[in-house]
């Protein structure tokens, strides 16, 4: 039996959304700082969600399992992007990865959220015995 | 929430590209400029910016690491100032040549397409996360 309340679909596109947070915030930041000098350009990296590291609750199939932590935040590891782009004053954000990356997580957060919205909506649709629309 | 912060960032980048904006408008209304209170012809003005940790409460790794930009100063560019032999014109010195502002117009057209493309990325940015909080209001509508 499983005692955890979020189902894996549900628990999956979460953290799909606050990795894509966590990517608009590092844009942001990299983007702010566009012509600040010697600022270096911030790319963010997520562990595989099938490792045992990342976000996922794990699945409970015994009582005496335990939740592996209380904290399901999204994490992630911060590092230096690699250079691509040098101006003399020693700042690396190139404009077009970033515009890149920008475009790409709007799809990945919008993607995830609609995918979200369906499983509630399946949900809605069962608890009403089909009378609600998906 | 992140995606907030990630919208004050991009604030934090509007502003800086708005103040390089005035700048350069300063900078070119005062092109041909020769009196200043602090005396002497007017000098090009330069901002300087700084990236800052953006919310040192951040907890987390990620978080610690953004940063917001700032205004630090806006100096004022040392480099000598081209002299024109004008001997009727009244700040002419003994010899005839009057000092004008080291201001390049051509330079300061290049720094306002460039501020205005950087400003650009910003705003590209908050349509982009004000497009994924809408995405997220969706969830359950």
């Amino acid at each position: 039996m499983n005692s955890n309340p979020v189902d894996a679909t549900v628990e999956a596109l979460r953290v799909t959304l606050g990795r894509a947070s966590r990517r608009a915030e590092v844009a942001a930041s990299n983007l702010a700082n566009v012509d600040t000098p010697g600022y270096r350009s911030l790319a963010v990296e997520f562990d595989d969600l099938l490792s045992p590291r990342a976000e996922l609750e794990p699945r409970l199939t015994h009582p005496f399992h335990r939740s592996r932590s209380a904290d399901r935040r999204v994490r992630g590891t911060l590092l230096e992007a690699p250079v691509t782009r040098m101006r003399n004053d020693g700042n690396s954000v190139d404009l077009d990865r970033e515009m890149t990356t920008l475009g790409m997580t709007q799809g990945r957060y919008r993607t995830a959220a609609e995918l979200l919205r369906k499983r509630f909506a399946l949900l809605v649709y069962t608890a009403t015995d089909g009378r609600a629309g998906v | 929430m992140s995606l907030q912060r990630a919208m004050a960032i991009a604030a934090s980048g509007l502003t800086a590209q708005r103040t390089r904006m005035e700048v350069v408008s300063s900078n070119l209304a005062n092109a041909r400029t020769t009196r200043t209170p602090e005396g002497g012809p007017y000098r090009r003005r330069e901002p300087v910016f700084a990236a800052q940790p953006f919310d040192i409460t951040f907890d987390d790794v990620v978080g610690r690491g953004l940063r917001s930009v700032r205004l630090v100063t806006v100096t004022r560019d040392p480099t000598t100032l081209p002299l024109r032999y004008e001997p009727g014109h009244p700040d002419a010195d003994e010899r005839g040549f009057v000092a004008y502002p080291n201001v390049d117009p051509v330079r300061e057209m290049v720094d306002m397409l460039s501020a205005t493309r950087s400003y650009e990325a910003n705003v590209t940015l908050v349509r982009s996360v004000r497009e994924m909080l809408q995405s997220a209001l969706q969830i359950l509508a």
